[in-house]
């Protein structure tokens, strides 16, 4: 059976279909989250059920992308029902779309989402009345608190019902029914809800300087809460159970892999966070507070959203520059996207910001500040070179909503799971590659080919700081991804003969310390073997430039694909060179040029 | 008077949408709603329609008929 879910924009279509399916499709609080036909699949009492995701649009006439895969889905005819969902609070704006659903003649069920947020607005729909006027089920849920969703599964399931005919030719007609019925099956009380935090967050300063305290203070609990815990995995890979393993090859894995996997914690607390602040609304703000100077750069500020996503990872976020209109200003936006540190970055950036530095999280805002200012000025320069008129703006603000804590779990669990998959995998391949070159020809390091490949990289990277060769190997796997680069540290640096390991139990309590201390104040080296080797390695000074040359050059396949798949190869590889140019440009400025 | 020169805070009624923002109709900005201008904004005006906010450029603005 497949059931096709339609919507105006934003009210919480694919958040139903997650929750009902356990699926684990992409969430936003802003309209054109979804822009693209998606499916999720659940079984329930022996029937299979296909639940489509279709873009969220107020009307089906409209010339954009959304309404054109809206319009052309569901004219095709290829789904058995239609779940219209509604937001219980934009009652009259989403109906106008009801009406036009009618005329399809296909069997409907009308959910009216976000009953939770409507009540406590003080808004109070009949949905009896609704269902009678309309010959259609019609169902109160929350997809945010779960309430009523297995009644939704059941509504589903029973013989479809399709919706009185009215003729309402022409939209003034439709207009006027909707109103109608909105005078009857609604009664609302006057609520400015949100009116106090827009007086914060729709300011052009306090916005701006809220958005950064937020930005700052969710980095320093990120790292204070997940350094501990990294020390210890790190330990536990690269200490505690290298030292009882006597295979070089094995070794090799546990430090290569192991190293990886220690920054989990991270992982899961910046996707976390991330999501969560996906879902609060204050997103798309931030759109509207730079709209003005983002037309400077020659786009407008809904290109804003594609960036910030880009926070999680660039390649979704280069996937929703859809969202932004035309041809011109669409290039410009995937061009600067790359420049936003990832969560792959901020694996790097963390793990050698707390080697190196005593206050890692200013050197985690710096890093995330100077990537955007880079790609505002990657924007800068090609708004000169390529020059054009922009279309009018217009954004819808959504209200502000309580992230839904368990979804967001999931989802970081989900991004989690990947990681630890991409660990098993790629990270696992390369570890082996790496003990194979190491080995080759005669088992000693010193006279290694990859050594000797790494040395022929120094030769290119000592300009900026970079002279050790087991650092400038790191580089080669990080083509494809920047996630390689403490796997093949670990690798690298875990040469050598160790010393017996501390107990398990201490480094376990030590860990809980660390993590309660950490929140009050910042000062916890890591103390495995690794570290202290990368620490003998690299000085501040060239850590920094290390970071500064992974934060401007695209060093991800992923990333250059997408954009390839979007603007062509030539553009694709072009902006690699300008992005390879550009790290390497400022690394070397910062390393030989500032004291 | 155009919805561009209200003032902040004015509760305003739509009287015309020039047929090229036909799109904005079917969010509720049409004949006969109200709207309150509730921010300028370098380019832009904030506007309250029913319960949605919007950003809208002044050039769109123009084209949006209101009346007291």
């Amino acid at each position: 059976m497949k059931v096709v879910f339609v919507g105006n924009p934003n009210v919480g279509k694919t958040t139903l279909i997650n929750k009902l399916s356990g699926g684990n499709l992409k969430v936003g609080n802003w309209a054109g989250t979804t822009l693209e036909r998606l499916e999720a699949s659940l079984k329930l009492n022996g029937k299979e059920l296909k639940l489509i995701d279709l873009p969220g649009v107020y009307s089906l006439e409209g010339e954009g992308e959304a309404e054109r895969v809206c319009r052309e889905f569901l004219n095709s005819g290829e789904y058995d029902l239609i779940v219209n969902v509604l937001d219980s609070t934009q009652l009259e704006r989403d109906l106008y779309l009801t009406t036009q659903l009618l005329y399809l003649k296909k069997p409907i069920v009308l959910v009216l989402n976000m009953i939770d947020v409507a009540k406590s607005r003080g808004i109070k729909i009949n949905d009896r009345l609704l269902s009678e006027i309309l010959g259609l089920p019609v169902l109160k849920v929350s997809g945010r608190t779960g309430y009523n969703l297995k009644e939704l599964l059941n509504l589903i399931l029973k013989p479809p019902r399709r919706g009185r005919f009215f003729n309402l030719e022409g939209e003034e007609n439709k207009f006027r029914f909707v109103e109608r019925i909105y005078r009857e099956v609604v009664k609302e009380e006057r609520n400015l809800e949100g009116e106090a935090l827009d007086r914060v967050f729709l300011n052009p300063f306090l916005g701006l300087f809220s958005f950064t305290l937020l930005l700052l203070l969710s980095f320093k609990i990120i790292v204070a809460l997940s350094t501990p815990l990294i020390d210890f995995l790190s330990w536990l890979f690269t200490d505690y159970l290298t030292y009882y393993t006597n295979w070089g090859f094995l070794r090799a894995i546990l430090s290569g892999v192991g190293f990886a996997l220690s920054f989990i914690p991270i992982i899961f607390l910046t996707t976390l966070f991330i999501s969560l602040l996906e879902m609060s609304g204050i997103i798309p703000r931030l759109a509207y507070l730079f709209d003005s100077f983002m037309h400077r750069l020659g786009i407008h500020g809904s290109s804003v959203l594609p960036m910030l996503l880009a926070f999680g990872c660039n390649v979704p976020a280069i996937l929703s520059a859809k969202i932004v209109g035309g041809k011109r200003e669409r290039l410009i936006t995937v061009l600067m996207i790359p420049f936003v540190s990832c969560s792959a970055r901020f694996v790097v950036f963390s793990s050698l910001s707390v080697l190196f530095f005593e206050r890692p999280e200013i050197v985690l805002t710096s890093l995330y500040l100077l990537g955007i200012g880079f790609a505002l000025l990657t924007g800068f320069l090609l708004n000169k070179i390529w020059k054009g008129k922009l279309e009018p703006f217009f954004m819808e603000i959504p209200p502000y909503r309580i992230p839904d804590l368990k979804l967001s779990l999931r989802l970081s669990l989900y991004h989690t799971k990947n990681f630890l998959k991409f660990a098993g995998s790629v990270i696992f391949l390369i570890s082996l590659i790496l003990y194979s070159l190491m080995e080759i020809p005669n088992g000693r390091v010193e006279d290694s080919l990859l050594r000797r490949l790494g040395e022929g990289l120094t030769f290119l990277f000592e300009p900026i700081g970079l002279d050790d060769w087991r650092i400038t190997t790191a580089l080669i796997p990080a083509l494809l991804t920047r996630e390689t680069i403490p796997g093949t540290l670990g690798v690298l640096f875990s040469q050598g003969e160790r010393p017996k390991p501390r107990g398990l139990k201490d480094e376990l309590i030590n860990t809980l310390k660390g993590m309660a201390f950490n929140l009050v104040s910042f000062k916890a080296p890591l103390e495995s073997s690794i570290t202290k080797e990368v620490r003998k390695a690299l000085s501040p000074k060239k850590a920094l430039s290390f970071m500064l040359f992974i934060l401007l050059y695209t060093s991800c396949l992923a990333t250059i694909t997408t954009m390839a798949k979007l603007l062509g190869w030539k553009v694709s590889l072009l902006f690699f060179l300008y992005s390879f140019i550009l790290g390497y440009g400022v690394s070397f400025t910062y390393y030989n040029l500032i004291p | 008077m155009t919805l561009k020169e209200a003032e902040l805070g004015e509760e305003l009624r739509v009287v015309k949408v020039e047929p090229t923002l036909k799109r904005f109709k079917a969010l509720g900005l049409r004949e006969g709603k109200r709207v309150v201008v509730l921010q300028r904004l370098g380019r832009n005006l904030l506007i309250r329609v029913g319960r949605g906010k919007y950003a809208i450029d002044v050039r769109l603005a123009k084209l949006i008929k209101v009346k007291r």
